[in-house]
């Protein structure tokens, strides 16, 4: 098989990273459904941005709740105005480097769809590449958190015979979830058991 | 609005490349839809061929298992009771009377624990009971929460006979089904059957799955089971040193050397004697190695007593053990991987360990694989040709890896020694015992052999480490202190992967791994050649949907054994 294309220029497909999905209306008159394409040739997809602002807010919560419950100690403690202040002088810097990371992991993050295989590429660090043939998938699971849910979201489980596959894509548009599974698991030759 | 559909855009392909292949159809990926299985009564073909069992196998009613089942948890109270009246004795006389203080309370959680375990074991015999279906054995067991269990026989993969030293005495034995390994299944076990009806029910299972999952049914009369052909048995001199040279005994051996030699220069070098601390330390560490090396060989003897090996149809089966046996059936057509492993000492001796692996569900320990403790060098080819019935399992020459591997084996092995080398003197030097110029003396010294052990470690690594790729298999092999080599047909592999840090990406390197059906662990190699790594991983598994079996299609299970039985 060829190489995987070159990343930063895909050949065919989504360009636009800042755009989840093309929507192709089928026809004028049809307002039914949305036809969403997803290239075959191994074009490189994205994941939805708005993973990032969920990549910061998830750990921010509980971040944003020790600051608080230590500044609350502190003033209790009548401590000055600020040691008070420090802990949410930390929190803003945690939260900046929170957000860099974020970005830079969205942006590390890359799956395509070939005509017999994903491929899979995330990773800031420790760059990791997988690839899971079609005729290898068992089942794919559709998962929801809290988190995921406000912001519209959802993620793709790949499932193969080895518990070491680990072939995930963690945040598609929730509209795209379903559809995009049922596609995955069509051209696996996978019974959709639901 | 309804939610979108997916559709495929196949951009027009590139002139000149060949068009894509078709995907496999759906039916052949399926298993086959056999007729429905003929029912004459199963119970007569089988007295036929085996000798009568105790009792009749539960094909329409349930029926619970042995119960000498109840007899053995109430052995359990019985030791309960027996702690009880000798603590009783022992603790004051009889005429003085003792009260519950007397009473230590680590000796009462004992006993309440066996108590439970006895009444749970004695009470749950009464609500355990199974029976065997049209397609799939079914067990109930729970005293409070009832749980229902399935093992359907077309994806029966293994069943494993056990007896622990009480059932050994009394008769019995526990059956373990596993089925084809997705993480997540666990293993079902039924406990206790007699150990004949045990020998029973699993020929009798084994046979029900390979009918069901056969592609063509005969009108024929139903075939006998397989008869067993015996493969290798190995004699008790060699299972002794299967034991001794294991990995794990030479590790503790040399980490109990690495003590002495620090102790004793502690001894030199410190003026007025090593502090008494660390020399404790350091003393009792060494014994208990020496205990650990003891206890692990011991271990290991039991479990692999009286090892054999054999064929009965397309399984292997093997048996070893003591005081707890084990019989394990393997399907050769489920097998996933074949490993190789040695040793430095297992090396100069000219002998590895072989074990062959199915598809393991998530938390088995042995239950998918069988190990043959120790082979000869030069006899893997024809026990694997034999055992497998076709000579592709052999684990073919390595392509060794690139220069930049090398010196990155060397470095990490120099680090290392000279961490822990100045760990070690630190530690011993922190009590203020050694001068300053000694301490700097020392740590040259550190560093000097650091790099007189690291070296030459680096470079048997590198030497020793490779990969290699057939038109059926891919191998990778690595390491020095425990060397595994894996074989792994390509038409198995499920997905790969390649990782890379920021300094492997600097020199061009990657770590490749080919994912196995099952928790087994992923072959990988370290340190591969990022190009060749990346070529692997997009085709590998690709591959796998057209690759040849290494199982040939028509195997013939009848085969004559061309290997010698005993080694």
């Amino acid at each position: 098989m060829n190489d995987a294309p070159d990343l930063d220029s895909p050949v065919g497909g989504r360009t636009d990273p800042d755009a989840s999905v093309p929507d192709t209306p089928t026809s004028p008159g049809d307002t039914s459904a949305t036809t969403v394409a997803v290239a075959l040739d191994g074009s490189v997809q994205r994941l939805d941005p708005r993973i990032r602002r969920l990549w910061v807010v998830a750990p921010g919560i509980p971040l944003t709740l020790i600051a608080v419950a230590v500044a609350v100690v502190a003033l209790v403690r009548d401590a000055t105005g600020l040691v008070v202040a420090a802990p949410f002088v930390v929190l803003a810097v945690m939260l900046v480097l929170l957000a860099v990371w974020a970005v830079l992991r969205w942006r590390c993050w890359r799956w395509s769809v070939w005509p017999d295989a994903i491929e899979l590429s995330y990773g800031v660090i420790v760059r990791t590449e997988s690839l899971v043939p079609f005729h290898r998938i068992q089942q794919i699971d559709i998962r929801r958190g809290p988190l995921e849910r406000l912001v519209g979201l959802a993620s793709l489980e790949v499932h193969t015979a080895a518990a070491t596959s680990d072939a995930w894509i963690p945040a598609v548009d929730e509209d795209l979830a379903d559809p995009l599974r049922r596609a995955l698991l069509e051209r696996a030759g996978v019974d959709d058991a639901t | 609005m309804r939610p979108p559909v997916v559709a495929w855009l196949t951009a027009p392909p590139p002139p000149g490349s060949p068009p894509p292949a078709p995907g496999p159809s759906p039916a052949e990926r399926s298993t086959a839809t056999p007729a429905p299985p003929r029912r004459s009564s199963p119970l007569e073909e089988f007295a036929l061929h085996q000798n009568e069992p105790p009792q009749p196998l539960p094909f329409d009613a349930p029926s619970r298992t042995s119960p000498l089942t109840a007899l053995s948890g109430g052995l359990y109270i019985l030791i309960a009771v027996a702690l009880t009246v000798g603590t009783m004795s022992s603790v004051r006389g009889a005429a003085e009377g003792w009260g519950p203080a007397d009473f230590p309370i680590t000796l009462l959680l004992v006993q309440i624990g066996l108590v439970v375990r006895g009444l749970s074991d004695t009470v749950g015999w009464w609500f355990r009971t199974y029976r065997l279906e049209e397609d799939q054995l079914v067990l109930d067991q729970g005293i409070l929460a009832r749980r229902r269990k399935v093992v359907p026989y077309r994806r029966l993969q293994q069943v494993d006979i056990s007896r622990g030293p009480v059932a050994q005495l009394v008769g019995l034995a526990a059956v373990r089904f596993s089925t084809a390994g997705d993480a997540g299944s666990s293993a079902v076990t039924l406990r206790y059957l007699d150990h004949r009806q045990a020998e029973v029910l699993r020929s009798w299972l084994l046979a029900t799955r390979d009918r069901l999952t056969e592609e063509t049914t005969d009108g024929g009369p139903s075939r006998p089971p397989p008869p067993e052909r015996p493969i290798l048995a190995l004699e008790p001199a060699r299972l002794v040193l299967a034991a001794v040279t294991s990995t794990s005994n030479l590790i503790l051996v040399g980490i109990a050397l690495l003590a002495a030699v620090v102790l004793t220069g502690a001894n030199v070098l410190i003026p007025e004697g090593p502090p008494a601390r660390l020399v404790g330390l350091t003393t009792s560490g060494i014994f208990l190695m020496a205990f650990g090396v003891a206890l692990g060989t011991v271990t290991t003897l039991l479990d692999t007593w009286q090892w054999e090996l054999a064929s009965r149809g397309d399984d292997l089966v093997s048996r070893r053990g003591l005081l707890t046996t084990r019989n394990v059936s393997l399907p050769r057509r489920r097998v996933q991987l074949v490993m190789l492993s040695d040793n430095p000492v297992r090396r100069a001796l000219g002998v590895v360990q072989v074990s062959v692996d199915s598809a393991a569900p998530a938390g088995a320990s042995d239950g998918a694989r069988i190990v043959i403790p120790l082979v000869d060098r030069a006899h893997v080819a024809d026990l694997l040709q034999t055992a497998m019935g076709t000579d592709q399992w052999v684990p073919p020459p390595l392509t060794p890896r690139t220069a930049p591997a090398l010196r990155r084996a060397v470095l990490r092995r120099v680090v290392l020694c000279a961490l822990l080398g100045v760990l070690l003197v630190v530690a011993w030097a922190v009590p203020g015992t050694l001068s300053d110029s000694m301490l700097a003396g020392l740590l040259v010294g550190v560093l000097v052999v650091a790099t007189a052990i690291g070296v030459p470690w680096g470079r048997v690594a590198h030497a020793r480490a490779g990969w290699a790729r057939t038109g059926t298999v891919v191998s990778f092999a690595a390491g020095v202190i425990s060397h595994v080599q894996s074989v792994q047909p390509i038409n198995r592999i499920q997905s790969a992967r390649t990782t890379a840090s920021p300094f492997q990406r600097r020199v061009g390197l990657a770590t490749c791994a080919m994912d196995v059906a099952g928790a087994t662990g992923a072959p990988s190699l370290y340190d591969m050649d990022a190009v060749e790594a990346r070529h692997l991983r997009q085709e590998l598994p690709r591959r796998a949907a057209v690759a040849p079996a290494p199982m040939p299609a028509d195997f013939e299970p009848e085969a004559e054994s061309q290997f010698s039985v005993v080694e």
